[in-house]
């Protein structure tokens, strides 16, 4: 396991590094803000993260070992980064291009409110944002986003 | 785990997305040591179809390979290239000028590995010989060849496809394939040059005459397998315009709009909005070109060439707007002109000696369940992963999903006890029951990255990412 995750580790570090020591300008001592992200596994648990402003769903997933590929290196160039945006916030992310729709398009269990992770940048309207990771074997029902 | 103190040796056959993904996933899924995966690779150079399949001008698509690197740098992980298992089929050309196999056969891998992995792909073309007459003409190609072709498989490179004849190409299929090479055909080759196309495609590309693309299916719009994606590509080819098809084909589609699926409905607004430049502007033509089943490429009297396809003109048997509905004739024919055509209608899957029996034919792959063969007499340890487990269709994420799919019913076979644990050596028991045969240099991981690395030299020479080697004997001779 430990062998595949050290470059996305690695990658994750560097943005968090990033994240802290760069401040912002407003506040003295406050530095890079952090965003509350859910994601709801394939197996249906909730995974709390604390994410940097700025990163997107598909490094924040893998950052953290989540069961998300992304077989393009998040180029937008496939289907595999897809999420199920918990509706209440879906109308908050800037709307998919057609590169995007062309690949959600491809995307296995497509819903309403899917995106490609590698395309969900997350900003402060999105702090305590709610996604789930497409299931194979059933739909996602509205339970799936109840805070657990 | 049950099967706490053994070990799964595990031979994987073919090293494209299918192999690299299965491969990924077992060790992943399993403590360091537990189990050992030796890949199979036929040419020196390893992943199939996202090498040589994926089009140049898609290099975001190719990312894949940077994770196949990574499952490669696992201790292990063992690649053993230039090696083929299993003899040719009898349906495929076994040699050519560039490129000539080194087998070694299948009962060996299964006497020395608990589980095999077959991710071997389609070798060949779905053949319409019999319903398509002239295919032998000059002029005439499979797309599949022509795609090899230009991004340097050694099997296609004496191809050497005639695209200066006229202006007039017909490419005879619906799918992204069909696609990709009129995309080829259109692109001004300057924009190419700078991808990992090879240098003996550009300079014959220069050359290139075709002016009008015909992009002929014998279904219509909806029942197209093409991707939106692909399209809009097509669309937006810098002085490339689209002509659009008859009202007669779209007029269904705005009145039932709210019938249709998410895909299909953004690809009829697609052909609605057409190209980018306009067809008054363009100075390059494509069109698609729908109800139309090919029949014969013709020549004119003297020639060998090509000169003209003859179609069926078929009708719709059925809803208009789903996916699966089929066609009949209509007694109508059409001729269409033709100074290049392409027939890209499907690939074919082929079992390996001593699999013919597990080999659907009509599904186009082995029978399996979830990537398990759970019937024929040499089933045991066998699974199946990629195109020839569910047929050769499909982008990267579906063949990524059908290998994570494969690789937990290894894992979960391995936990019941059902295999592993087998006295066996797996590629060093089959050298030592080889010895002297294998009188053929094996690739290794660290081979392929001098090759690699020579490779991206001779690329940077001229200013592009890699210029490939197209021969076999090319490849090996970086390991002189």
């Amino acid at each position: 396991m430990v062998m595949f995750t050290t470059r996305s580790l690695a990658k994750s570090m560097s943005s968090h590094i990033v994240a802290l020591i760069v401040c912002r300008p407003e506040g003295l001592l406050t530095c890079g803000l952090r965003i509350h992200v859910t994601f709801i596994t394939r197996e249906g648990d909730q995974v709390h993260i604390d994410a940097a402003e700025g990163d997107n769903l598909l490094d924040v997933a893998q950052a953290h070992d989540l069961d998300m590929e992304g077989a393009c290196g998040g180029s937008c160039a496939c289907s595999t980064c897809h999420v199920i945006v918990d509706p209440e916030f879906y109308d908050l992310i800037p709307e998919p291009d057609d590169d995007e729709n062309d690949m959600l398009d491809l995307a296995f269990g497509l819903t309403e409110t899917s995106r490609l992770g590698c395309q969900v940048k997350l900003t402060k309207e999105l702090d305590g944002l709610r996604v789930a990771l497409p299931q194979m074997t059933r739909n996602l029902q509205a339970k799936d986003f109840e805070k657990r | 785990m049950s099967n706490q103190r053994a070990k799964l040796r595990v031979a994987i056959v073919g090293s494209g997305p299918a192999g690299f993904y299965t491969a990924y996933r077992i060790l992943e899924k399993t403590p360091s040591g537990i189990v050992t995966v030796d890949m199979f690779e036929k040419l020196p150079v390893p992943y199939g179809l996202a090498r040589f399949g994926v089009a140049p001008d898609h290099p975001e698509v190719k990312n894949c390979e940077e994770k196949f690197e990574e499952v490669a740098q696992s201790p292990y992980f063992t690649f053993i290239g230039n090696t083929m298992v299993g003899a040719q089929p009898l349906a495929v050309p076994s040699r050519t000028a560039s490129f000539q196999p080194n087998h070694i056969p299948l009962s060996l891998l299964q006497q020395h590995y608990d589980a095999i992995v077959l991710s071997y792909g389609a070798d060949s073309d779905k053949d319409l010989s019999s319903s398509v007459k002239g295919l032998e003409l000059a002029g005439v190609y499979s797309a599949r060849a022509f795609v090899g072709w230009y991004n340097g498989h050694p099997e296609f490179q004496d191809l050497d496809p005639d695209v200066m004849a006229g202006e007039q190409a017909v490419v005879v299929g619906h799918g992204n394939v069909a696609l990709d090479v009129a995309r080829i055909l259109l692109t001004d080759v300057d924009a190419l040059r700078k991808t990992d196309i090879t240098e003996a495609a550009i300079a014959k590309l220069s050359e290139n005459k075709v002016k009008r693309v015909r992009i002929v299916g014998r279904r219509g719009p909806a029942q197209a397998s093409f991707t939106n994606k692909e399209v809009r590509e097509l669309m937006t080819l810098t002085g490339v315009g689209f002509i659009p098809p008859e009202a007669e084909f779209m007029s269904p589609f705005l009145q039932n709009s709210p019938k249709l699926g998410r895909p299909t409905k953004r690809l009829f607004q697609l052909l609605q909005r057409g190209s980018t430049t306009s067809v008054a502007d363009a100075t390059k033509h494509f069109s698609f070109d729908f109800l139309l089943s090919p029949t014969s490429f013709e020549a004119s009297e003297g020639s060998s060439h090509v000169a003209r396809a003859k179609f069926d003109v078929m009708q719709l048997q059925g809803d208009i707007l789903s996916k699966d509905t089929r066609v009949k004739l209509t007694g109508e024919l059409k001729e269409l002109p033709c100074n290049v055509g392409f027939m890209s209608v499907g690939y074919k899957t082929h079992p390996l000696a001593g699999l013919e029996d597990i080999y659907n034919d009509g599904a186009n792959h082995l029978n399996n369940e979830g990537g398990k063969v759970c019937t024929g007499i040499n089933a045991k340890g066998l699974y199946v992963a990629g195109w020839i487990k569910r047929g050769p269709a499909g982008v990267i994420a579906e063949t990524m999903y059908d290998s994570f799919e494969t690789a937990s019913v290894i894992l979960s076979d391995f936990e019941d006890g059902e295999i592993g644990g087998k006295s066996c050596d797996g590629w060093e028991g089959v050298k030592a029951d080889l010895g002297d045969k294998i009188d053929w240099k094996v690739v290794s991981w660290s081979d392929w990255q001098k090759i690699d690395k020579a490779e991206k030299e001779r690329g940077s020479k001229i200013g592009k990412e890699r210029e490939k080697f197209t021969n076999q004997s090319d490849m090996l001779a970086v390991l002189e």
